[in-house]
């Protein structure tokens, strides 16, 4: 109705008034309304209360204030010195964020995480992941908290919500490292749920295992801390019992390592002084040599003679393994260090050499077999010495 | 003022901060010590003095709770949430939530409590019945240049869980001692702890104050991160007092074993355990004289002496019976109570090396072979092989993490090496170790694994170890820290600090201290340290060093093998080095951390 454009930005043109129209229009008779234009225009403000009232009034209205905080750097300075602080005038986002850097910053853990569990209180899940997983030694330090307080599956969150998937195999390590049978309901459901993040093939296996392990030994009512322990186990049950067939499908089911395994064979058989079938299992015949045996293991010879030396075998049976090894040399040795007589006599004998072989003897007790021996080859007229 | 003395009397001030918490509560009060707090506390304050101050009982902490009637009960533990836990657990069954008492329990926490204790405390209601206290103690001195906080967990919460939680405390120490020793005119700070622990000791000085002090006892200081010189922790050492490390353990400088019954779980082990001779003494120079002159000596030399020693003992005996009457009572008046104590010591100390002689002596030669050619970078798959056999050989999961570790610092090992290494060890020692794993990665020793697969995760970047950048031979040759001839080394008298590891390793600290002592220029000291990684160097008109003294930081952990490098050292230059760490350690400390 009014031509001027500017009618609204000047408030001193004339007031808008319901009376206006009231004049132009023909409702001016007998209306019921006519009679209340007069009294439907306001009032003057300062009519109907007082400036003092009105101020009360128009000093409650609320609306968000930006508070003045102290500086990010101070607060965390009184943190560092444990003087009084408090975070939660820190509303805005960005002081948030400086609060966290500041934090980092300063490089110490405890603030660290004061200031982490403030923004987990006041930031949806999704700005404080966010956030986190841009500055790794947060995530980091918070992941060290969730681990000392075991609150695992918030943890779990942590992980998944910064991209740390490579992480979350350290969860199962953490959930498996104390198992009660019960226990294992939660790590196969664990498995269940985050096997596809699991994303290496060696982390997928070894898990694999570790519930394998435990099916294992819950189905036969055994408990040992590692597969090699459980191996041992198993072979002197078996063993004593007289089959080998647990053990086998055992090392299968594991993959074990030849020289994992042989090597707990070979202890285990001695421990139980089982000698003859140390000897079966571990020599074989050269086809060639008539008498002689050759190490049918992966262990090298001078180490498997070395592991058997431990449990004092019989003087043959160590005389058995030393002859598997081609080595005159290391042969020498470790005959000499395990004192088989026999052998460094033999050979010294074989050598031909008197001064060696006269200087052994002083090593050997007199009146002994190994002495006799030695005596009677020095008197062998036979022998040509060379010294 | 001799500087010894001032070291050995630096626990007054720790005893004036603990007495200031304890006089909190002036009736009497009764102590509850976690065990493992029992041992340095001793060294700090001792019984003692606790009971002259107001203690009438102290206890240990056990799962039943003694009757503390009406007394204050204060509790002292290490910062460790569980164990926090376990206390506050304790505390809450003996009080009625009605009407808790005021100001009778405390908790004093070594060396600080964290503020998220103080939300657990708030969670359960009991933040204004129990009170917390931080306690630090100065660094203990546990032997002529050996200065020790003897805190757990150290290496453990900075190298492998890469926290920054125990950093202010290392700062703090360091800030402390500045305040007896002043603060030195020339400092050196390598790696990123140490550089983020200078940053702090400035904060305080900025905030809460410097020392008055004009001049400083010592000419200089180095900090040291462990990570920058693994070999030294990891090889097998040479001196006496390392060995025994290795072998018995030593904590706050005592070493002791006591006879265990019989186990019959041991027993059935299929690797024999060798039986270790009961002892109990202080490694402590000034007490033990037969201890100061055979500490830092090579091994091989040590049997000799002990036996001279022995001999020398007999003879006295021997004299003695000849004595005439007036002789015998000045004996016994003057020498007896000497010669009873010498001999003690000398019997211990032909026990312990008896042991090591029985633990270490199968493997040795092999070991130190084989250590020998990973230094010289000879070998490689030999060494690997050795590795992966001591799995099953030596059966001892901290004895052959400990060779791959540094394998994996020297030679380096390829991703199937590695990965055949682990599953076997795995296998070996049972799956609770698999967490080791992310440990070792943390502390660079193996790489991230690499994705296979591409994935949504976009954020997975490949890390290398730290150890590719910086080269271990290219250092180790930088530094002079690799004889060329180790078998010409003299292990007898020595005259290169190499021979704490038979010939073929000086440790870095050691060459690091004689480059500063030796006064080389200081535009080498820089681009030399530079090329080590993360290097701040403060001159304050304090190069070359005004006074003959360099006090050394570990941060992580140090050896007695390095301790005896730089005694070597001292020797050498005439100058007092100082060697501060947070703790004394041996390699198989370290791999306890790992698989713990």
């Amino acid at each position: 109705m009014a031509s001027n454009e500017d009618f609204w930005n000047e408030s001193s043109s004339s007031k808008f008034d319901f009376g206006d129209d009231e004049e132009d229009s023909s409702y001016t008779q007998g209306d019921c309304f006519a009679a209340n234009v007069q009294e439907n225009i306001p009032l003057q403000i300062d009519s109907i209360i007082s400036n003092k009232c009105l101020k009360i009034i128009l000093d409650e209205t609320d609306s968000t204030v930006e508070h003045v905080v102290a500086p990010v750097e101070e607060t965390i300075r009184r943190m560092f010195h444990a003087e009084n602080f408090m975070l939660n005038t820190y509303r805005s986002f960005e002081n948030k964020l400086q609060l966290l850097d500041a934090a980092i910053d300063i490089g110490d853990g405890n603030i660290i995480i004061t200031v982490i569990l403030f923004l987990s209180k006041t930031l949806n899940n999704n700005k404080f992941f966010t956030q986190l997983s841009r500055r790794k030694v947060a995530v980091r330090h918070y992941a060290n908290y969730l681990i000392e307080k075991n609150s695992l599956q918030e943890l779990a969150d942590l992980y998944m919500a910064t991209g740390h998937i490579s992480y979350m195999k350290d969860i199962y390590c953490l959930l498996s490292k104390d198992i009660p049978n019960q226990n294992v309901q939660k790590l196969k459901q664990f498995n269940r749920d985050h096997s596809r993040e699991l994303h290496t093939s060696e982390d997928k296996t070894e898990i694999q295992e570790i519930l394998a392990l435990l099916d294992f030994q819950i189905k036969h009512k055994l408990n040992s801390k590692s597969v090699i322990e459980q191996l041992i186990n198993l072979c002197r049950s078996e063993w004593s019992r007289g089959n080998g067939d647990d053990v086998n499908n055992f090392k299968k089911l594991f993959k074990i390592d030849d020289f994992q395994f042989e090597w707990v064979e070979m202890s285990v058989l001695c421990k139980m002084q089982n000698w003859e079938k140390l000897i079966a299992t571990f020599t074989k015949s050269v086809w060639v040599i008539k008498k002689k045996r050759a190490l049918k293991s992966v262990i090298r010879p001078e180490l498997f003679v070395v592991g058997i030396s431990r449990h004092n075998p019989p003087e043959y049976v160590t005389e058995q393994f030393l002859s598997c090894i081609s080595d005159a040399s290391k042969v020498l040795y470790l005959a000499e260090k395990l004192k088989i007589h026999k052998i460094v006599v033999n050979y010294h004998v074989e050598q031909k050499d008197k001064t060696s072989l006269l200087k052994y003897m002083e090593r050997v007790e007199p009146s002994s077999p190994a002495w006799f021996a030695i005596q009677s080859s020095l008197n062998n007229t036979d022998i040509k010495w060379k010294n | 003022m001799d500087l010894n003395r001032k070291l050995s009397s630096l626990q007054e001030i720790s005893k004036a901060q603990l007495s200031k918490i304890l006089s909190i509560v002036t009736a009497t009060k009764y102590v509850v010590l976690e065990p493992s707090i029992i041992r340095p506390l001793e060294r700090v304050c001792g019984v003692k003095w606790l009971k002259s101050n107001g203690v009438e009982k102290i206890f240990k902490l056990e799962p039943t709770c003694p009757s503390f009637e009406n007394s204050s009960v204060f509790y002292m533990i290490f910062s460790n949430l569980a164990k926090f836990r376990q206390v506050v657990d304790q505390i809450h069954s003996q009080i009625s939530q009605d009407n808790p008492p005021k100001n009778k329990y405390h908790i004093i926490v070594v060396p600080r409590y964290l503020n998220y204790f103080q939300d657990e405390l708030e969670e359960l209601g009991l933040y204004s019945v129990i009170k917390l206290h931080s306690f630090q103690w100065f660094p203990l001195h546990l032997d002529t240049g050996i200065l020790s906080l003897e805190l757990p967990n150290i290496y453990k919460s900075l190298f492998l869980q890469l926290d920054y939680t125990f950093l202010p405390l290392l700062s703090r120490a360091l800030w402390n001692l500045f305040f007896v020793i002043g603060k030195p005119r020339f400092i050196v700070a390598l790696g990123e702890y140490s550089n983020k622990i200078l940053s702090q000791v400035d904060i305080l000085i900025e905030d809460k104050g410097d020392c008055d002090k004009l001049d400083s006892d010592i000419g200089g200081i180095v900090l040291i991160d462990r990570n920058f010189d693994y070999p030294s922790a990891l090889l097998t050492p040479g001196t006496y007092a390392a060995l025994l490390n290795e072998v018995y353990g030593v904590t706050c400088g005592i070493c002791e074993y006591k006879e265990e019954s019989v186990d019959e779980k041991k027993e059935d082990r299929l690797h024999p355990v060798i039986k270790k001779q009961p002892v109990n003494f202080m490694l402590d120079s000034n007490q033990d004289l037969v201890y100061a002159d055979i500490k830092n000596r090579y091994f091989t030399e040590v049997t000799s002496v002990l036996s001279t020693l022995t001999k020398q003992l007999k003879t006295e005996k021997v004299q003695s019976k000849e004595m005439a009457l007036d002789e015998i009572k000045s004996y016994v008046q003057n020498k007896l109570q000497a010669t009873k104590s010498r001999k003690k010591c000398i019997t211990n100390h032909l026990l312990a090396a008896e042991t090591i002689i029985n633990v270490l002596g199968s493997r040795y030669e092999t070991q130190q072979e084989v250590e020998s050619d990973i230094i010289k970078n000879t070998n490689k798959s030999t060494n690997f092989s050795y590795a992966e056999e001591g799995l099953c050989v030596e059966d001892d999961a901290c004895v052959t993490l400990r060779l791959f570790c540094l394998l994996c610092v020297t030679q380096k090992l390829s991703e199937s090496e590695v990965k055949s290494f682990w599953r076997k060890f795995v296998h070996q020692f049972g799956f609770s170790c698999s967490f080791a794993h992310r440990y070792l990665i943390n502390a660079g020793f193996i790489p991230e694994p690499i994705v296979a697969s591409s994935s949504l995760n976009l954020q997975s970047k490949i890390r290398l170890p730290k150890f590719i950048s910086n080269e271990f031979y290219s250092n180790a040759n930088r530094f002079k820290q690799i004889p060329p001839n180790p078998e010409k080394i003299n292990l007898k008298f020595p005259t290169c600090a190499s021979y704490v590891f038979g010939g073929i390793y000086i440790p870095l600290i050691t060459q690091i201290a004689s480059m500063i002592l030796n006064a080389t220029p200081i535009d080498e000291i820089k681009s030399k340290l530079g090329g080590l990684g993360l290097m701040t160097i403060r001159n304050d008109m304090g190069f070359p060093l005004q006074r003959r003294s360099l006090l050394i930081f570990m941060v992580g952990g140090v050896t007695y093998a390095e301790i005896a490098a730089c005694n070597l050292l001292e020797t050498l230059t005439g100058a007092k080095i100082v060697i501060l760490s947070d703790k004394i350690i041996n390699g198989n400390n370290l791999m306890k951390e790992i698989l713990s």
